[in-house]
C-alpha cells in the first residue's frame, strides 16, 4: 500500500467535508432520472401468436421488464422514426464502486428508495470485484510491478466484503442485490486501461470514498455509519491505488495518450459534478449528500486535484505530497 | 513546484472560501465529446442488434477517451441490410437506436462522415419460432416452451412477464436444447389480476465480430427474440 497517497487522499476528504462544500447550488435538484429504452415489438413468425402490441400503451408487467430498479413511473413513448420505447423514471443514485466494462444494467422490483439504493450499491460493489480482477489481469499482462497487481487483487477482496456488507443492509430492508451480469471483454491496450482507470478509479472511486465518508458521519443508524466508515476507508485506498496505477501507466503512454487520459478524467469529473443526485428519503436514511452538496463536493474535488485545469494544459497528474496539505478549519 | 498537480495550503484556502460562498457556479456545463472530432479507430462503438423475425432493433453507444460521446460534428450512424433498407440511429438515453423493417439475419452498422464511411457487420443468431404447448393456462399448470434446438452455441434465456406477475421471471439455459418446462409454482401469479396475459420472450444471444469499426475491444452482439402469449385463468 502506498501510504503517502492514501494519507493524502484521506486528508483531502477530511478537508472537503470539513469545509462543508455546500456552496454552489446548481439549479433545481432532480432526485430522479429518466431513461428511455427502445422496445422491440413482440413477434413470432411461424410460432404461437405474440401478445397484442400498442406502442403507446404499456402495463405494469412490461414496465417491470424494462424499467427495473425501483422505478417510480413508466410510460410507453414513440420516438422519432416511429421507434417504440419505454420511458422509465427512477430514483437517482451516485453510488460507490468501480464499474467494469460490460456491466449489464440490473433489474430490480419496486422498492423504497433506501432499499433500492442499498441493493444497487451491493450490485455495484459486486461489479467492482470483476473490475479489480480484470485490472489485476490487465496490469499483469502489461508488465506492471507485482505490488500493483497484488493491490488490485486485494481491492477485489475488499469489494467482495463490501458487497456482502451492503447486501446484508439491503436484505434487512427487504431488498436483494440483482443478479450480476458482466460481459466478457477482450484484453486492452495501456491507453484503454489508463482511460478507464482515470475515470472509474481516479474520479469515481475518489468521489465514492468521499460520499462514503459523508455517509459514515451522517447516516441515521449506527450500523450504517459503521459500514460506511469501513467502506470509506477501503474506497480511499482504492482511489490511492488508481493514482498509483495512473502514475505507472503514464510511463507507458505517449504524451498524446497522456493528454487523452487527462481529458477523459476531466470529462468524467465534469459529468459527475453536473449529474450527482440522490433521492430525498434515501439521503436522510443513508446519510448521502444532498444533490447540491454532492455536486459541490465533486466540483471541489475536481478543483483540489486539478483535473480540469490539468486537462486543459494536457499534463499528467500525480497525487500531491501530503506535506503540501493543510486542513482548513471546519 | 513540480509540473504535476500540487494541492497546496493556498489552494485549499481558496477551496474553503469558494465552497463557503458558492463560488462554484453552474457555468461550465458538461459537454460530451463529438464523434466527428475523432478518428474512427479512436471511437469505442458498442452495438447490439435484436431481431423479432420481422424487424431489427439496433442500439449502439459511442465512447471516446473513456467517456460517452455524441454522434456529431458531421457524423451519421445508420443501420442497413443487404437489400439496401436503412434507418438512421437516433439519440436515446445516452445511446442511439433505430428499428429497421427487415427479416435479415445480418445487418451493417455504418458510420458516415464527409471523408468516407466505416462499416461493421452485426450478425444475428439462427432464427427460430417459439411454440407454447398451451395458449390458455390455469394457475398451477406447467408451461412448456419449445423451439428448434441449435448447435451454434448461442446463449439462450427467457423472461416471462405480465401484469399478474410481481416480478419478471427470468432463466438462462445451459444449452440451446429446444425446450423448457416452467414448473407449477415457479411463476408467482397474483390471482387477483384476472384476466392476465403473460408474455414469454425467448432470446438467442451471440457475440458478433466487430471487425474494423473503431476500437476492436467494443462489444458487439446479436440476438433473435421471439415472444408468445398465454392467457392465464384463475
Amino acid at each position: 500500500m502506498n501510504e503517502r497517497t492514501l494519507r493524502t487522499l484521506e486528508l483531502l476528504f477530511a478537508s472537503l467535508l470539513a469545509t462543508g462544500s455546500l456552496g454552489g447550488a446548481c439549479g433545481p435538484c432532480d432526485p430522479e432520472y429518466t431513461s428511455v429504452t427502445p422496445r422491440l415489438p413482440p413477434a413470432n413468425p411461424g410460432g404461437t401468436a405474440p401478445p397484442s402490441f400498442d406502442p403507446t400503451e404499456i402495463g405494469p408487467g412490461e414496465c417491470a421488464r424494462y424499467c427495473g430498479t425501483g422505478y417510480t413511473a413508466c410510460d410507453a413513448v414513440v420516438l422519432a422514426g416511429g421507434l417504440p420505447a419505454v420511458e422509465c423514471v427512477q430514483p437517482n443514485m451516485c453510488g460507490a464502486g468501480r464499474r467494469p466494462r460490460g456491466l449489464r444494467r440490473p433489474a430490480l422490483a419496486r422498492l423504497d428508495a433506501s432499499a433500492a439504493w442499498l441493493a444497487q450499491a451491493a450490485h455495484l460493489e459486486a461489479a467492482s470485484v470483476h473490475a479489480f480482477e480484470r485490472l489485476a489481469a490487465e496490469l499483469s499482462a502489461l508488465g506492471a510491478p507485482p505490488r500493483l497487481v497484488a493491490r488490485a487483487r486485494r481491492a477485489a477482496r475488499d469489494e467482495q466484503r463490501h458487497a456482502k456488507l451492503v447486501g446484508e443492509l439491503a436484505a434487512e430492508r427487504g431488498a436483494a442485490a440483482p443478479e450480476l451480469r458482466v460481459d466478457a471483454a477482450a484484453p486492452r491496450t495501456a491507453l484503454a486501461v489508463a482511460a478507464e482507470n482515470a475515470t472509474e478509479g481516479c474520479v469515481g472511486e475518489a468521489f465514492a470514498a468521499l460520499v462514503a465518508r459523508h455517509q459514515a458521519i451522517h447516516a441515521a443508524a449506527p450500523s450504517l455509519r459503521r459500514t460506511f466508515e469501513r467502506i470509506a476507508r477501503d474506497e480511499a485506498a482504492h482511489a490511492a491505488l488508481a493514482y498509483d496505477v495512473d502514475a505507472w501507466l503514464h510511463t507507458r503512454l505517449t504524451p498524446a495518450e497522456r493528454a487523452r487520459v487527462a481529458r477523459a478524467r476531466a470529462r468524467a469529473s465534469a459529468r459527475l459534478a453536473s449529474a450527482y443526485s440522490a433521492h430525498a428519503s434515501a439521503r436522510a436514511q443513508l446519510g448521502l449528500p444532498s444533490p447540491e452538496a454532492g455536486r459541490a463536493l465533486a466540483r471541489a474535488l475536481d478543483e483540489a486535484l486539478g483535473w480540469s485545469s490539468l486537462a486543459s494544459t494536457a499534463r499528467a497528474t500525480r497525487m500531491p505530497s501530503s506535506a503540501a496539505l493543510t486542513i482548513p478549519p471546519a | 513546484m513540480n509540473a504535476h498537480t500540487l494541492l497546496t495550503a493556498s489552494s485549499l484556502a481558496v477551496l474553503a472560501i469558494s465552497t463557503a460562498v458558492g463560488f462554484f457556479a453552474c457555468d461550465g456545463e458538461y459537454v460530451a465529446p463529438q464523434s466527428g472530432d475523432f478518428e474512427v479507430a479512436e471511437l469505442l462503438v458498442s452495438a447490439r442488434a435484436e431481431s423479432n423475425g420481422l424487424q431489427v432493433l439496433v442500439a449502439a453507444s459511442v465512447g471516446a477517451e473513456g467517456v460517452g460521446a455524441e454522434i456529431g460534428a458531421g457524423d451519421v450512424l445508420l443501420v442497413e441490410d443487404a437489400s439496401g433498407a436503412s434507418a438512421t440511429l437516433r439519440s436515446i438515453s445516452g445511446g442511439y437506436a433505430a428499428l429497421l423493417d427487415s427479416s435479415a439475419t445480418e445487418v451493417e452498422l455504418v458510420l458516415r462522415r464527409a471523408s468516407g464511411e466505416a462499416r461493421g457487420t452485426l450478425a444475428l443468431p439462427e432464427p427460430f419460432a417459439l411454440e407454447l404447448a398451451v395458449t390458455e393456462g390455469e394457475l398451477g399448470s406447467t408451461l412448456e416452451l419449445s423451439w428448434p434446438a441449435s448447435a451454434e452455441g448461442s446463449a439462450v434465456w427467457f423472461v416471462v412477464y405480465g401484469d399478474c406477475l410481481p416480478y419478471p421471471f427470468q432463466r438462462g439455459l445451459q444449452a440451446d436444447v429446444g425446450s423448457y418446462v416452467i414448473q407449477p409454482g415457479e411463476l408467482q401469479i397474483d390471482p387477483n389480476v384476472s384476466p392476465c396475459t403473460l408474455s414469454v420472450e425467448l432470446h438467442r444471444d451471440a457475440l458478433a465480430t466487430n471487425a474494423g469499426f473503431g476500437d476492436s475491444s467494443a462489444r458487439w452482439s446479436g440476438a433473435q427474440v421471439r415472444t408468445a402469449a398465454i392467457e392465464v385463468a384463475p
